[in-house]
């Protein structure tokens, strides 16, 4: 029954994917993203791939958001 | 000790719920509301990790959320500074 959860984590992926591709609040979209990143770090272990899950978590949920909110703090939070 | 599939039954459920955060995160009106939101799924992800890592017996995945449990906040910190000060530096 472990497919289930695999499969219900693979639905939650493409709601996210959708949704930060079709918001114009950019900071919703940072954190929308850095929701995805957390939930793809889970794929990446069940892929037998526990170095990038830990690499994904790291830079993925962490860095790359920080980065993003630094980048929207310089310039402008909606999208035209 | 319980039987496997009870964890099993914890996930899915836990996966399941997820959604219901994820729905505030993606029509939640305000900032806050989202940012709520994807610290609760964190949270639910975290334990997910562990749950993995009981059911297959690796020590390995443990490791993934402890940093995991490590980097989660700090997304949340910036962007709380960003929504209360404007800015993220200084």
């Amino acid at each position: 029954m472990i497919w289930l959860i695999d499969l219900l984590l693979l639905l939650f992926l493409i709601v996210c994917a959708l949704e930060a591709t079709r918001n114009k609040d950019l900071l919703s979209v940072v954190i929308i993203f850095s929701s995805y990143s957390l939930v793809m770090a889970i794929i990446w272990q069940q892929l037998n791939a526990p170095d990038i899950a830990i690499t994904e978590a790291a830079v993925g949920a962490g860095i790359t958001t920080m980065l993003f909110v630094a980048a929207i703090s310089k310039t402008s939070r909606w999208e035209e | 000790m319980l039987p496997e599939s009870v964890f099993v039954a914890v996930g899915i459920i836990l996966a399941t719920t997820s959604f219901f955060c994820l729905y505030r995160a993606v029509k939640g009106p305000s900032a806050p509301d989202r940012l709520v939101a994807v610290n609760v799924i964190g949270t639910k992800t975290l334990v997910i990790l562990v749950l993995f890592a009981f059911i297959y017996g690796r020590t390995l995945y443990i490791d993934v959320a402890i940093v995991y449990a490590l980097i989660n906040f700090l997304s949340t910190l910036t962007i709380s500074k960003y929504l209360e000060k404007g800015r993220v530096t200084g």
